[in-house]
């Protein structure tokens, strides 16, 4: 069993700031994680993250403790800290000099699939190491078994390169065979290359900002009111958690399967709440599966504190004070702490299950701070093949909003992205259809998708594709066994649906990975609902007339 | 003369400037049930003889207020078969990641109101399936005549070939009566059909009341006297006349607030040598913080935006807001001191306006600071009370542990360090650096926090413009002739059809003329200039890099100027990269005849009107007080000093220096001369 619970560091030998000074330097740091966080969306080369924000970024101290953090995916909330510790554990910090740059994949130690590779830096004051930039940015073709993803795998091996700690950029000086590597073994190398030119332009951002702080405030001063920020953070935290009841909770759940053709996957999440403390347990959960659904377990602890911070302090920012209260239990070799040789592709469906069961066990201590259940997963369709123009290899990839759970005041959103995806923007029709041989019919939302309740759930989306080309197509639709669940007495929401339609067949696949599928054929998905919150006779008729006219529900 | 009047949220400003030279102002109280009358009340308060009127500048807020308030037009809304949704779906995104109960504005289109039409074209502007007259016909004898105000179209593809949406303007202009038709291929010709929905509805939102607005506007001119046509400024920092306002009404949204912007754009010009590359135009009020720049000698621009929720595609002056005010209050979260973004707004104000408010403001901080004279008089006419701001910092002092002196000094530390730090998201994330440029400060707070935020940019000039209190509505005075046209091409850099380019930049640049109607407005002169969307192959985002000319080599030296340009924004380029052009711009400036020789009155009595303490940093501090209206020009007057003017204050601490330009700007600098 992993038990993980934060611990502060050090917190005696420090000088006392005033707090004026502490939220001047408080301020700065997020500014500056804002800073190169825009720098890496917008100098991006790939849609996933320019487009879909399939990034992060954050700032450390010497001590590799969370300063200030931006995030383009919310599920990739505090990840990037164990990157940072792999790589100054596997190069000393005595070897580190000003213009390193370091990067990693490797899903067992940031618990993310290898396409999501960090790039750090660290920083320095003169010859003085103060602390690190760190990003983390989804690459379009790390070599696996299929273009761009692996989609049935069953080891790691088959899904990229994996890379532990490896010094990029040594004082500013690239190391040409790593970097020809990284770029010969990648489908699209133009691409990776100026992703990798992105993330390192941004952690260059964060090296001179930083830089200019500690000039002008100096380390001591700086640790100091560092200090003093996580222990803001702290306090804040144990007080929102001390305002719930005390109690223990339990939700249940499944995700369909572990890949085409596979068996149940369950979920359990226990939530205990003592005093200002929390702990969050998976036991009980599936082992890791033999498919491609599983995660390293900074992956879960990352999802677990995202689940958190949906009902703790969500307007606060996230230093290393946040989580202080938080203690997360994840039983070994299971599908949220997977080991050699599990894949790792799918590193989210039982994150966004997990979250879901996190509100559900809370909605007992807490109704008002909750929402409904929703089909937490991103919902993923894939076209890839030849360009029947440039003849070159395209890849379309894109997640699809489905509807949110309804809560106490308000119906649930519908078609927006889940949980993990925050900022996450959809594909426009045109820029798709220029781009891809590719046709879509239809987009809109799903009527009838939403569950009922006093508070209606959010509903989920229809798209409709046809190709213009022959095509191999992926899919990932989870969450039909455990559909958006309503919550006191509110009605669940409709379950996802995807046909395939040749002309010949039609079938459906919510999950398939990378089938041949002949030009001409017409693939309908449907995102499933959000859950309803409240009986659903209790829903005034005013609310009721305006579904029906709005076409909600027919 | 030119006279220009500017629609505030409290006040209409009024400025004027005869051919002599000499310049009237008024400021009276908006009249929001007949934003006319107030424009009235305020030319008459200029008390000049108006049949001498030549151009009649409007800065607007009708279209603005109707969008926020949400009483705009009924509008109905035209789209493709398949894709009625889009508008409401938006980008499927969530701004506020850690809010599970996020939700979107609510469209200004209700679902039922939304019709699919029978067509579609591919992304290369093909047609897959032809518009049919006798379906836009029965849709429009059953459903669409007689119930709505405004009608927007947006079809997909729409922006690659505009024929088949010309096509159902065309059928309803003969089946509906006179009411307003927006195309998406009007008003925002780019890709992204959320986006280009968004503007078109927006657009069609507000065109019946602007419309309403500014024939109401010119009946009322006509009947005071003023014979001029009406001139309107737009989000873009030019004006138009009021016949094209009407008809792209989306583009004047914004004309209040970018009137300082284009007020910098002329003070930078007479006042070259006082920056490198030019100003930081920062305005300051009681509850935000608005940053814009002047880059080059011109605004800058963006070419998105986003006002309320509603996604924007049209160029407009960027500017960047952030909740940092004179209202922001300041309070103790977990054991630390924030400040912001709450306000306490106007109402009940900050602890000293003696209205009821109780928490200690960034107001209350400046008062105990000896950095607002007790001779200073916010909001008109208001006495401030220094024993309410006293009690309000005292109480939260206690709470950390600090004395009064010291927490007020914070509470402007703060305030300054956020509005620093939003100086820099603009400006060192877009590869410019501050101290390259001088900052100019107006708004009620602005003059106030100025040198201290120089100080932490490292920044060596101020500005506090003459006109301080009416800047917008003199900014405006100096605003020239703009429309902004764009048309998508796309194709790779070296291998452009030059041909087809130079007959679409005529065909643009013709359309642009038009528009200005130049024959009609006597500009002096016009300048088009012609601009291209580029980006590496496989990016989505652009920046736009200008075209001199299609001389030979022309696309080598596009290529050239992008790699720098990307390198400067970025910080990295890839020169072996192919560029890829997505648009074409084409804008076109006609240029006013300025009346650049202001009179300045002389000083009656140059002495201050009091002495006073401020705090220094370290001590309280002799500090003369001075009217802005008695400085004498061009002398030298040491801080730590004060000026005071009807609606603001501005502060010099020790180590900077004051004096008066005989143009009527302030201008400060740093004590030891100005060497980096």
């Amino acid at each position: 069993m992993n038990d993980f619970n934060r611990v502060g560091l050090h917190a005696d030998e420090l000088t006392v700031v005033d707090p004026i000074t502490v939220e001047v330097i408080r301020n700065s740091f997020s500014s500056i994680a804002a800073q190169m966080n825009q720098n890496l969306a917008r100098s991006a080369y790939t849609p996933i993250i320019y487009e879909m924000k399939d990034c992060s970024v954050a700032i450390f101290d010497r001590h590799i403790q969370l300063v200030g953090q931006s995030s383009g995916l919310p599920v990739f909330l505090g990840t990037l800290g164990p990157a940072v510790e792999a790589v100054v554990k596997a190069f000393n910090t005595d070897d580190m000099s000003p213009g390193d740059i370091y990067l990693l994949n490797d899903s067992y130690i940031v618990g993310s699939h290898l396409n999501d590779v960090s790039v750090l830096s660290p920083i320095f004051l003169e010859d003085e190491l103060i602390g690190y930039g760190a990003t983390k940015a989804h690459w379009m073709d790390i070599g696996a078994m299929h273009p761009s993803a692996a989609t049935n795998s069953t080891e790691i091996y088959q899904e990229g390169y994996r890379l532990g700690p490896t010094r990029v950029f040594q004082a500013g000086k690239p190391e040409r065979n790593i970097l020809d590597f990284l770029t010969r073994n990648s489908r699209l190398p133009k691409a990776i290359w100026g992703d990798l030119q992105a993330q390192i332009a941004a952690c260059r951002t964060g090296e001179r900002e930083m830089g200019k702080l500690y000039r002008r405030f100096g380390i001591e001063l700086i640790d100091s009111a560092s200090n003093e920020i996580f222990s803001q953070s702290e306090i804040a935290e144990r007080a929102a958690v001390s305002r719930l009841p005390d109690g223990q909770w339990t939700a249940r759940g499944a995700l369909d399967s572990w890949g085409p053709g596979g068996e149940p996957v369950p979920v359990v999440t226990t939530v205990t709440v003592s005093g200002d403390e929390m702990h969050v347990d998976l036991t009980g959960s599936s082992g890791q599966t033999p498919g491609c659904l599983n995660c390293g377990l900074q992956q879960t602890i990352a999802g677990v504190r995202l689940a958190y911070k949906f009902v703790i302090e969500p307007m606060q920012s996230v230093t290393a004070g946040s989580f202080r209260n938080l203690k997360i239990s994840v039983p070994d070799r299971s599908v949220f702490d997977a080991r050699e040789p599990a894949a790792c592709q799918h590193y989210y469906p039982h994150i966004g299950l997990m979250i879901d069961l996190f509100l559900n066990a809370l909605s007992n201590a807490a109704p008002e701070a909750v929402i409904a259940g929703q089909p937490g997963d991103a919902m993923n369709i894939m076209f890839t093949g030849q360009h029947p123009t440039s003849k070159e290899l395209f890849v379309s990839g894109e997640a699809t909003g489905v509807g949110w759970g309804a809560f106490d005041g308000g119906d649930g959103a519908s078609g927006m992205i889940t949980y993990g995806g925050g900022d996450l923007k959809n594909f426009p029709v045109e820029v798709m259809e220029y781009r891809f041989p590719i046709r879509i019919h239809e987009y809109g939302l799903r009527p009838d998708s939403g569950g009922t309740g006093r508070w209606r759930g959010g509903l989920g989306l229809i798209r409709r594709y046809e190709t213009l080309t022959d095509t191999r197509l992926s899919t990932w639709f989870e969450r039909t066994q455990t559909p958006g669940r309503g919550l006191f007495n509110g009605g669940d929401g409709k379950p996802a649906e995807v046909t395939v339609n040749d002309g010949k067949d039609c079938w459906t696949a919510l999950k398939c990975g990378n089938v041949p599928i002949p030009k001409g054929t017409m693939i309908t998905v449907a995102t499933g609902g959000g859950g309803g919150f409240g009986t659903p006779n209790e829903r005034s008729t005013q609310a009721i007339e305006e579904d029906l006219v709005q076409g909600y529900t027919s | 003369m030119r006279l220009a009047i500017d629609i505030g949220g409290t006040f209409t400003d009024a400025v004027a400037i005869d051919d002599d030279g000499h310049v009237f102002t008024a400021k009276t109280s908006t009249t929001p049930s007949n934003l006319a009358e107030g424009v009235i009340n305020a030319i008459r308060a200029l008390n000049v003889t108006l049949e001498n009127v030549t151009s009649f500048i409007h800065g607007t807020t009708a279209g603005l207020n109707a969008l926020l308030e949400r009483r705009g037009a009924n509008v109905a809304l035209l789209t493709t078969r398949g894709f009625r949704d889009v508008y409401a779906i938006g980008r499927a995104n969530r701004p506020e990641m850690y809010n599970a109960r996020y939700k979107r504005t609510i469209p200004l289109v209700r679902r039922p109101d939304i019709y699919e039409v029978n067509e579609r074209k591919a992304a290369d502007g093909s047609v897959l399936q032809p518009i049919q007259t006798e379906e836009l016909v029965s849709l429009c004898r059953k459903s669409l005549a007689g119930s709505y105000e405004a009608i927007a179209v947006c079809l997909l593809h729409s922006y690659k070939d505009p024929a088949h949406e010309q096509e159902v303007r065309n059928v309803l202009t003969e089946e509906l009566d006179g009411i307003p038709i927006v195309l998406s291929s009007d008003v925002a010709p780019e890709w992204r059909e959320y986006e280009r929905t968004s503007t078109t509805v927006v657009s069609a939102y507000v065109a019946p009341i602007i419309g309403k607005y500014l024939s109401q506007l010119e009946q009322c001119l006509e009947a005071e006297g003023i014979q001029s046509p009406v001139l309107v400024m737009q989000s873009n920092g030019g004006v138009v006349t009021a016949d094209v306002a009407k008809r792209l009404p989306v583009q004047t949204l914004l004309s209040g607030p970018v009137g300082g912007t284009t007020a910098g754009v002329a003070i930078n010009h007479t006042l070259k040598s006082i920056s490198r590359d030019g100003l930081i135009c920062i305005d300051m009020g009681g509850t935000s913080f608005d940053v814009s720049m002047v880059v080059n000698e011109e605004a800058q621009v963006e070419l998105e935006s986003s006002i309320d929720g509603h996604d924007l595609l049209f160029p407009s002056v960027a500017i960047h807001t952030v909740g940092a005010g004179g209202g922001s209050v300041a309070e103790v979260v977990a054991g630390g001191l924030r400040v912001g973004p709450r306000s306490a707004g106007a109402m009940p104000g900050p602890a000293c306006y003696g209205r009821g408010g109780t928490e200690p403001t960034v107001t209350d901080a400046n008062l105990l600071l000896g950095r607002l004279s007790i001779h200073a008089r916010l909001c008109g006419d208001l006495e401030l009370d220094s024993d309410k701001a006293t009690q309000a910092v005292t109480v939260v002092g206690q709470k950390i542990n600090m004395e009064t002196t010291t927490l007020s000094e914070g509470i402007v530390k703060i305030a300054d360090g956020n509005m620093a730090n939003a100086i820099r998201e603009l400006t060192v994330f877009r590869g410019l650096d501050p101290r390259d440029y001088a900052l100019m400060a107006f708004g009620g707070a602005g003059p106030l926090h100025a040198v201290a935020l120089a100080e932490e940019l490292e920044i060596s000039t101020v500005v506090v413009p003459a006109h301080a209190g009416v800047l917008s509505a003199w900014g405006m005075l100096q605003a020239d002739y703009r429309v902004d046209l764009s048309a998508s091409h796309s194709g790779l850099l070296g291998s452009l059809d030059q041909a087809l380019l130079e007959s679409l930049s005529e065909k643009l640049s013709n359309d642009a003329k038009t528009t200005l109607s130049i024959e009609k407005t006597g500009v002096s002169s016009h300048e088009v200039s012609l601009a291209a969307d580029l980006r590496y192959l496989g990016q989505e985002y652009t920046l736009t890099i200008s075209i001199a000319n299609f001389e030979e080599g022309w696309q080598d030296a596009l290529k050239k100027n992008f790699d720098d340009a990307y390198l400067i924004r970025f910080g990295h380029c890839n020169e072996e990269e192919k560029v890829e052009m997505v648009n074409l711009r084409v804008t076109t400036i006609g240029y006013i005849q300025r009346i650049d020789h202001e009179l300045t009155r002389a000083p009656e009595n140059s002495s201050p009107i009091s002495r006073e303490q401020s705090w220094s940093g370290n001590d309280w501090a002799d500090t003369p007080v001075y009217r802005r209206d008695s400085l004498p020009s061009n002398t030298p007057i040491d801080g730590p000093s004060m000026v005071l003017e009807p609606n603001a204050t501005t502060y010099i601490p020790h180590g900077w220096q004051m004096r008066l330009h005989e143009l009527g700007h302030l201008l400060i600098t740093k004590y030891e001369n100005n060497e980096r």
